[in-house]
């Protein structure tokens, strides 16, 4: 009995935290239905009509491309480049190892804010109006380090004789990678890339730095238009 | 995969996975240099240029740290900021330890939706969420209504109040708690517990003097992963919070763009990273004493 109860609290208590945590995020779907001019819940009526709005907008589609764009070249850009670096931190018996491991995390430790200023101030230095480019790369920045910590978990239970037999039986560095390596690891390849494209897709701060006045990306669009 | 060559403890700061006839190709140790690069050129040199504004400022020296630790509004936005960073940070422990805990206890199906769910949480859109909490918190939402009808809290609601931020940053700050308690609590030997409940303790006594212990390194990391990202959090209390309660993140941004005093942003920038380093230092060298203790 006593049990029981002990059962039923722990079962209810992990289905509330999770209603809290995932619920509230779900508001925005009928708000997006919305018939209302004002950000009211739940709404007076249900219509199509902010989407038909936002589709008519060139303004919002154009931060739509860019956003699409900005998040492609920052998976691009972040996941080979976070996958050589995780190869290395698993396989390269170096001293350097440890203090590039917590070097490669540092975009984690840094707040967007202080990261996006010192990037504008760079920019303004240089006199270089970089504009999206430059937002791509601080995007792969704050990619990278994710990227690092999914594909070192994968390759920790990768086994590289693997690669050996590979070599030996003949194939090329390129053939091994696309062969063998890729295929066993696609699974965090994937999760990586997904991890990559959302950390650019609703990256704000930054953004608004570099391009915030003259082509935001959708998350700036949408920041400016609710503050 | 049957075949396990990867020997048991071997981890990123471990001892390097070598397997007894593995050959090692030269151009490996090129591959950490892309990614070392672009952090380099864009994250470091911005970042040291950033340091350098302010001390160069001017008036040059020592002024703009100096203004930014004694002027009454950036010494009262800083203490602001630390104290809601450390309510945040003990409320999402007092969430998410109970339920680390039931995720790594419970059976494995039902611990696969508890963490599934949470890794969901981690993808969702951090400014749609804002939007949410403001949309719920206001005067005429749901959460208001519903806390008026028990004659609980304003009828104005949470909507632009320090409340909201913190509502908003704890939903925000959970999953992360829970996650890296987790990882700690699946670590610890079922039969410890199991040992300390036959000799008779309770099981208070269990948690305090054997589960406790065992996750405090996750307790730890979780922590401050979750206090130095709400200290320097801009997205939520910008949306959530209210313009007259600003914290950090917010104090900078306007700095830059709205009072251009660019000494002051840098200085209190400046502050801003030293606090993040040291958190994450103090985290390290607590994880390298448990492990030479252990």
């Amino acid at each position: 009995m006593k049990r029981q109860l002990l059962r039923s609290t722990r079962i209810a208590y992990s289905v509330v935290l999770i209603l809290f945590l995932v619920l509230p995020s779900l508001v925005v779907v009928p708000l997006a239905f919305s018939t209302s001019q004002f950000l009211q819940f739940p709404p007076p009526g249900y219509s199509t009509g902010w989407f038909r709005e936002f589709f008519n907008d060139p303004d919002w589609v154009g931060a739509l491309e860019r956003s699409v764009i900005v998040a492609i070249f920052t998976a691009v850009i972040s996941v080979p480049l976070g996958f050589a670096a995780a190869w290395w931190l698993i396989r390269a018996p170096s001293r350097l190892k440890r203090p590039l491991e917590t070097f490669l995390l540092l975009p984690m430790m840094i707040p967007v804010v202080v990261f996006g200023f010192g990037l504008y101030v760079l920019t303004l230095k240089l006199n270089f109006q970089g504009g999206l480019p430059v937002v791509v790369l601080s995007h792969a920045v704050l990619a990278t380090p994710l990227v690092v910590l999914t594909l070192t978990a994968a390759l920790r239970t990768f086994d590289f004789r693997l690669v050996n037999a590979s070599r030996i039986c003949g194939a090329g560095v390129g053939r091994t990678v696309t062969s063998v390596v890729l295929p066993i690891i696609f699974p965090a390849l994937g999760a990586a890339t997904l991890i990559a494209l959302m950390t650019s897709l609703d990256e704000a701060v930054i953004a608004t730095f570099i391009v915030g006045d003259t082509t935001p990306t959708l998350p700036v669009a949408m920041f400016n238009s609710i503050t | 995969m049957s075949i396990q060559t990867a020997p048991a403890g071997t981890g990123l700061a471990g001892q390097p996975a070598t397997t007894a006839g593995t050959s090692r190709p030269r151009g490996v140790n090129l591959l950490v240099l892309p990614a070392t690069l672009l952090l380099l050129l864009v994250f470091v040199v911005p970042a040291i240029l950033m340091l350098a504004y302010s001390v160069t400022e001017p008036p040059a020296g020592l002024h703009h740290l100096h203004e930014a630790l004694t002027a009454p509004l950036t010494r009262t936005i800083l203490l602001r900021s630390v104290t809601v960073a450390a309510e945040v940070t003990v409320l999402s422990l007092l969430l998410g330890l109970p339920f680390a805990m039931i995720a790594a206890e419970t059976s494995a199906k039902y611990r696969a939706v508890l963490l599934g769910a949470i890794g969901c949480t981690l993808f969702f859109s951090v400014i749609v969420r804002a939007y949410a909490w403001l949309a719920l918190l206001g005067t005429n939402g749901p959460v208001t209504d519903a806390l008026h009808a028990l004659h609980l809290g304003s009828t104005t609601g949470y909507a632009h109040t320090r409340v909201g931020t913190i509502i908003a940053m704890v939903q925000y700050g959970v999953p992360y708690m829970v996650l890296a308690i987790y990882d700690s609590v699946r670590r610890i030997d079922p039969q410890l517990p199991k040992a300390a409940s036959v000799n008779g303790a309770s099981a208070f006594n269990t948690f305090r003097w054997v589960r406790l212990p065992l996750m405090l390194p996750g307790i730890a990391a979780g922590s401050i992963i979750v206090f130095v990202t709400t200290l320097g959090y801009y997205v939520i209390p910008q949306v959530v919070g209210s313009p007259t309660d600003m914290m950090i993140g917010q104090l900078i941004s306007q700095q830059i763009n709205q009072a251009t005093n660019w000494g002051l942003g840098a200085a209190l920038a400046t502050l801003l990273i030293l606090v993040s380093l040291a958190c994450f230092g103090i985290f390290r060298m607590l994880t390298r004493l448990e492990n030479r203790l252990s």
